[in-house]
């Protein structure tokens, strides 16, 4: 993964620099499905939730099969792309541990879920979400970017989403803040 | 001299010319002499007197002389010589004139006219003062009326008639002239004529003429001799009632179904109770619509030459939406339709059919007691209807209101957001256009569904000045998927399944990770593609089958606790209830005719028992293939993990987990408290959510491991 983002950056850096614009990466000449995402807010607070929808819709006259499911608030099956201001990859968490009162410390226990095969109908399009602040710090006020990528089930060319920024604000200073 | 012929049986004054020289008789001459000789047999012989001819009273003259020649009748036509001459014996010679002169008939003089028709007369014409549309009997007496000419078969008389110079209908008078039946005259005798003569109605007070066509017709190859007339003329009075206009009617809008008690009509020339005559009675008015519809008027009031006021002026309840015309005449069944500057209209009430719908016409509504046309729908089908009035732009309807019977919602439009049934608003049954969806079929009762749609006007000048419409009423049959449900089949117990782990999805690594798993999986671990296996999975839902529409699931989530034990410390890990993964859930490959679940959780080294406790409710919704339709809901199963556990002996170093223990499904490890969705569950059985279930924000539980694992194996590389 962490190479893949490395390619991808270095992808956005070549489009900045010979186009002046992030046009994302490029999908197949006649893709089966499409991906859009959307953020539920275009700007948060710094520390808030960062919520996205991701909707596939089938462009085909078949049944396509895509690998479902979640695992605590992310949706599986999809990559995610997260940029910085700066065109830089935002870092994801690593292991977190939990510290128990009594001196007790254990890594974070493995959220429930399920990984499930399912199609998605002629032309119907299947919509799911992700807490996408679940696995990326977004450590510092600023422009983010946010595209995702999936394949479907039988392939390994994947499709890439629209990209999407979100703004992340400076919490407010203690002078601004409710009296 | 002249003449020069003289005809038998006549005297001829004949006049000789010249240089005469008597009298005195020239000398020698006793006297003169004036002798007609013959020169053929037919006149006596060659110089002898013509026994036919007599000269008699000579009178001399220097200049001219004159005298009477009488030929006998029996004389042959023939050249004699007069000869004028001195008689005696002493005459000079060459004292004589020779002049040749015929015996013969003048040239014949013109023959006296002698017309086809006699002279004709007009004495009278009975009655002389005519009333405008009127019909009357005319007779006509005067002379020589003779029924055929003398040297044709064509009549000799013939009717026409002119007022002010313009022939009134000169074509039917022509035919008349010739016989057409359309208009009959009659000649009597040769002194009197009968015809039938209907006055037009809008004919004004004047002096007309009837002419009369004489025997000789001026056109014909014969001809008439000059100056012949041709025509008889002869005064009548014709009596013309005013003409009326309209000039406005108020109000001009009236709507089917309701009764207007003062309705205006403004013009000139009406004629008042005050003023009818025998001729010109009172003022009628009657309405009539477009398609023959006769408006009733309980009363007409004359009120004056320039304004007429109707009560009870009652549109039939059926009528359509039409231009209507307010005839204003001397009497109805000749009435004088005048042109309205206010076309005052009927105005129904109609509900039209969206294309989309594929209704059996445009307009699905009665508004009598008949029963509308009953349209066929389907449960989720968008039904778009719009109701046009067709009122004019000065006119803003009020009080409009759509009536939908039947379980009906304004939308559904499920997203991972939340989600709910928009209803019907109120504010949606006032507009003019309606949409909706209906979510159940008719099923306890045949009887069509009905919808309805009325609305009101304010109307200057009518009473009351609100006025409301009839109800338009349209039916449809509803049907639906038929009385489906979905089947369920539930494993019977908990696992501790070991599923393959995956390097970065790539590389198979050589173990295994344990997995507290409901039903019997085996596989890799997610998030990797083509993980999870196995069979049974879990919980399974098959919908019934569908040939007009396809069944879809959508699973609600409304209790996920998961509890991790490490040694003394417990944590537990609720969910925020909401949607399951996405909308909708997933049908599985590869016939994609049903759903499972099989929800599990990886376990580790660390924990000394994870216990969790799960319950959810898979929805079975059907949509039509009907364009723009929308889900319905057909029925929900719920299903619980109740208490599920395991415990690691080897904790806390190694795995060794016990086998899982449960409180099982329903009946025989089936759930049984499948719900049939009704009208009478909330949001009317749809499935409904604020948004995705979400791992409840409890310090230390997990919200993600997907990524930490994949960097954790990114970084064992």
């Amino acid at each position: 993964m962490i190479k893949s983002i490395r390619i991808f950056a270095s992808v956005l850096l070549v489009l900045l620099v010979f186009s002046g614009a992030l046009d994302g990466q490029m999908n197949p000449e006649n893709p089966k499905f499409s991906l859009t995402i959307k953020a539920s807010k275009p700007e948060v607070t710094l520390g808030s939730d960062i919520d996205i929808a991701i909707t596939t819709t089938n462009l085909t006259e078949k049944f396509l099969t895509f690998l479902f499911g979640n695992q605590g608030n992310v949706a599986v099956g999809f990559e995610y792309f997260v940029l910085d201001e700066k065109s830089a990859p935002v870092a994801k968490y690593g292991t977190r541990y939990l510290h128990f009162p009594d001196g007790q410390t254990v890594e974070y226990p493995k959220p429930p879920g399920k990984s499930m095969l399912g199609g998605i109908p002629p032309g119907e399009s299947s919509q799911t979400g992700s807490k996408i602040s679940d696995i990326y710090n977004f450590d510092h006020p600023g422009k983010y970017t946010i595209q995702v990528s999936r394949k479907e089930e039988s392939s390994s060319i994947p499709v890439y989403s629209n990209i999407i920024t979100i703004t992340v604000l400076a919490p407010p200073t203690v002078a601004d803040a409710p009296k | 001299m002249y003449p020069a012929a003289w005809p038998p049986g006549q005297s001829t004054v004949v006049t000789l010319t010249g240089n005469w020289t008597a009298p005195p008789t020239p000398v020698g001459c006793t006297s003169d002499s004036i002798e007609v000789q013959g020169t053929t047999p037919d006149g006596g012989g060659t110089l002898v007197p013509d026994p036919n001819v007599t000269i008699s009273q000579i009178t001399y003259g220097l200049a001219q002389t004159t005298f009477t020649a009488t030929v006998l009748p029996t004389a042959s036509v023939t050249k004699d010589l007069l000869s004028v001459f001195c008689k005696g014996i002493g005459c000079p010679s060459g004292s004589a004139v020779f002049v040749n002169i015929l015996i013969q008939p003048p040239n014949p003089p013109p023959p006296p006219y002698v017309p086809f028709c006699p002279a004709q007369t007009v004495a009278s014409i009975t009655p002389g003062t005519w009333t405008a549309g009127k019909t009357y009997n005319i007779t006509i007496k005067g002379t020589n009326f003779l029924e055929t000419a003398s040297n044709s078969n064509e009549s000799c008389a013939a009717l026409d008639v002119q007022g002010n110079g313009t022939i009134i209908d000169p074509m039917q008078i022509f035919e008349n002239a010739y016989g057409s039946t359309q208009f009959p005259v009659n000649v009597v005798n040769a002194t009197t004529i009968t015809a039938t003569m209907q006055v037009p109605s809008n004919a004004p007070t004047e002096q007309a003429t009837v002419w009369l066509l004489e025997g000789c017709d001026p056109e014909a190859d014969m001809g008439c001799p000059d100056n012949y007339p041709g025509y008889l003329t002869f005064p009548v009075q014709i009596i013309g009632c005013p003409v009326p206009t309209i000039t406005s009617v108020t109000p001009s809008t009236w709507f089917a179904g309701e009764t207007y008690r003062n309705v205006t009509i403004t013009g000139t020339n009406f004629i008042t109770k005050d003023k009818p005559t025998a001729d010109c009675p009172l003022t009628a008015v009657s309405i009539q619509g477009a398609d023959g519809t006769v408006v009733p008027i309980s009363n007409v009031s004359v009120d004056s030459k320039e304004k007429i006021t109707l009560t009870g002026v009652a549109p039939p309840a059926n009528t359509t939406t039409e231009t209507a015309t307010v005839t204003v005449g001397t009497a109805p069944s000749t009435a004088t339709s005048a042109s309205l500057a206010t076309q005052p209209q009927i105005l129904g009430n109609e509900i039209h059919c969206d294309p989309s719908l594929g209704c059996t016409q445009d307009v699905i509504s009665t508004t009598d007691s008949s029963d509308p046309p009953p349209q066929d729908a389907v449960v989720g089908q968008k039904i778009a209807l719009n109701a046009n009035p067709n009122l004019p732009a000065a006119f803003t309807p009020i009080d409009t209101k759509w009536t939908v019977d039947g379980t009906k919602i304004a939308g559904y439009n499920p997203t991972t957001g939340p989600t709910d049934v928009t209803p019907l608003k109120p504010a949606d049954l006032k507009k003019s256009a309606i949409t909706f969806y209906w979510v159940y079929p008719n099923n306890a009762s045949p009887v069509a569904i009905p919808v309805t749609y009325s609305y009101c006007v304010n109307i200057p000048g009518a009473s009351p000045v609100k006025q409301c419409s009839l109800t338009a009423k349209a039916s449809f049959n509803l049907s639906g998927p038929g009385d489906q449900q979905m089947t369920t089949d539930a494993y019977d117990r908990l696992n501790v399944d070991m599923l393959i782990d995956k390097n970065n999805c790539a590389t198979i690594q050589d173990d295994s990770d344990p997995y507290l798993e409901y039903g019997n999986i085996s596989g890799f671990e997610f998030p990797c593609l083509g993980t999870t296996t196995g069979n049974p999975q879990g919980i399974i839902f098959t919908p019934p089958p569908s040939s007009s529409g396809s069944y879809s699931f959508v699973q609600l989530i409304s209790k996920d606790t998961t509890t991790y034990t490490f040694g003394k410390n417990v944590l537990s890990c609720p969910t925020i209830p909401g949607l399951d993964d996405r909308y909708p859930y997933p049908l599985a490959p590869p016939n994609f005719d049903k759903t499972w679940d099989y929800p599990g959780v990886k376990l580790v080294p660390s924990e000394s028992k994870v216990s969790r406790t799960f319950k959810a409710t898979m929805y079975l919704l059907w949509k039509s293939s009907k364009t723009g339709a929308i889900p319905v809901p057909i029925g929900s199963q719920n299903w619980t993990i109740a208490q599920g556990r395991t415990t690691n002996s080897g904790y806390p170093t190694s795995q060794n987990w016990t086998p899982p223990v449960w409180n099982s499904l329903g009946e025989n490890g089936d759930p049984v408290d499948y719900v049939t969705s009704a009208p009478s569950n909330p949001s009317y059985g749809y499935p409904t959510w604020n948004g995705p279930a979400a791992s409840a924000p409890v310090p230390g539980c997990p919200t993600d491991t997907t990524q930490a694992d994949e960097a954790q194996q990114g970084e064992k590389q």
